[in-house]
């Protein structure tokens, strides 16, 4: 197997196959000449931005996240070799889903990628992932949810210039699209606000509609509980949500427990909304849409 | 009653962009079900994304509600007046054809411009049959009958009746052998040497 740069070796490593392309980086399933162990390499020609990921995936020793194992410049670029972690993405796994999948599977997909977050969010300073999305979740044979691409991660609350705009229409913060306003870690509870709605309702949140408040709101899978903390993790206004996921995880914990369950069917009785059953939500195009 | 749905979207030989959009959306409200689907075909598809993006949520955010009580307008006029919006927003060059269903229980409404095709094949007797819709339509649904929607290029070498022996078989039902159908009607397209990008939706009712 070659790669992009028409060899079979980046920085000694022997590329066996390609694992994905993303809009900077490529992924290759590669082979150690040391250990004879099998790793994922990200190769970009960004260099800089490629070192940066590669302090942030160092400095992260997380279960959540592959571990680091090495860094160096290769011919026009960067590459980054992490550990490879074998599965299934969460977008891959949802197309058996069309209708959402079961709410004590999706709390344990949640739980897993909070406990990442909320880790990234205690460090000092606070680490913000800003690329929330269902592609960036494995799914492990063990049933475990690992988080993969810390591209877009930033350290600390810094403001947000034009250049460093990232994130994925749909699951984003809105603030994330806004010029000069402060990025702070309430943009990743609103991700994993998204994340939710996503495995509860199969609506993917970067197709149309794009407002998952919208459909939450009537879904007859969703809680009263569930819905309460979806609405509290999407509000526009950065502010009105939990500040950092280590409350959202806190809440998920309580809700796997039960905890949070009594007073549900008293507050569902009370709510004056349609109640929709969600059976299928397809749509195909390439289309994309211009901000 | 109930709707067993799937589709097929396929790119040319060539590779390039689609410019088939579509979207199939399905609802239960009240023991009903709402459904919209809807094929567009434009210039490299992007008006027929942007048209397919906004039914989607006017389908979310305007029908539904509109579904849940005795309100006036219908989701037929709202339909028609989201229709005429989308249409006025885009010159006429780079507008494309659309062809679309709504579903409302058991009442539908058929509506389209341009080349977009709608079959209905109806499979209550022995003999299945077929013939093309014309738009816009509406009236009541019945069990056991199934509708096609797609762009030309999927059927433009087949014979109705090869349409209809492709599609109508034992087990026609599940999603499964309804995705398997409709990649058997494009194949069967493609060996005769229809080479382009395709789109289709195929509903039938339970």
């Amino acid at each position: 197997m070659k790669s992009i740069m028409g060899t079979d070796k980046i920085g000694g490593y022997q590329v066996l196959k390609k694992l994905g392309t993303g809009a900077t980086a490529q992924v290759y399933l590669v082979r150690s000449p040391e250990d004879k162990k099998t790793y994922a390499l990200k190769y970009s020609p960004y260099t800089d931005r490629l070192m940066t990921e590669s302090a942030i995936l160092e400095s992260l020793r997380h279960p959540c996240f592959p571990a680091w194992a090495a860094d160096g410049r290769a011919a026009e670029g960067a590459y980054l070799v992490m550990e490879h972690i074998p599965g299934i993405t969460l977008q891959q796994l949802m197309e058996q889903y069309p209708a959402g999948m079961p709410e004590r599977m999706a709390v344990g997909v949640g739980l897993d990628v909070a406990a990442g977050i909320a880790w990234m969010h205690r460090c000092q300073p606070a680490l913000i992932y800003r690329d929330m999305k269902a592609a960036n979740v494995i799914i492990t044979s063990e049933g475990r949810a690992r988080l993969v691409d810390l591209g877009a991660a930033v350290w600390g609350e810094g403001t947000q210039k034009k250049a460093c705009r990232a994130g994925t229409y749909g699951y984003s913060a809105p603030e994330q699209f806004w010029e000069g306003v402060k990025v702070t870690p309430a943009c990743d509870v609103y991700g994993l606000g998204k994340l939710l709605a996503f495995m509860l309702t199969g609506q993917d949140p970067a197709k149309p509609p794009y407002d998952t408040m919208e459909y939450c709101s009537r879904h007859c899978g969703i809680r009263g509980t569930f819905q309460q903390m979806l609405v509290k993790c999407l509000q526009p206004d950065p502010q009105l949500r939990y500040p950092d996921a280590s409350f959202l995880l806190q809440e998920l914990a309580e809700f796997k427990t039960g905890k949070k369950h009594i007073g549900d069917k008293i507050r569902s009785k009370k709510r004056n909304t349609i109640s929709c059953r969600y059976i299928k939500c397809i749509w195909k195009s390439e289309y994309e849409r211009i901000f | 009653m109930g709707i067993v749905s799937n589709y097929i979207w396929e790119k040319g030989v060539d590779g390039g962009r689609n410019p088939v959009s579509l979207v199939a959306q399905q609802v239960g409200i009240r023991g009903r079900e709402i459904c919209l689907f809807c094929i567009c075909e434009s210039l490299q598809g992007e008006w027929g994304g942007y048209m397919t993006e906004r039914l989607v949520d006017w389908f979310h955010k305007i029908c539904l509600p509109a579904c849940g009580g005795r309100r006036q307008p219908g989701p037929r006029e709202l339909l028609e007046g989201e229709l005429y919006d989308i249409e006025r927003e885009v010159s006429d060059q780079s507008r494309g054809s659309y062809g679309g269903l709504l579903l409302i229980g058991n009442g539908f409404y058929i509506f389209g411009k341009g080349n977009i095709i709608i079959r209905l094949v109806n499979c209550r007797y022995n003999r299945p049959q077929i013939k093309e819709l014309s738009f816009p339509m509406s009236g009541r649904i019945q069990r056991g009958v199934g509708l096609l929607l797609h762009t030309p290029l999927l059927t433009e070498k087949l014979e109705p009746q090869e349409i209809c022996q492709i599609l109508y078989g034992e087990g026609r039902w599940q999603e499964g052998r309804m995705d398997r159908r409709l990649r058997e009607l494009w194949q069967e397209g493609r060996s005769r040497g229809n080479t382009g990008p395709v789109g289709g939706i195929y509903l039938q009712v339970l």
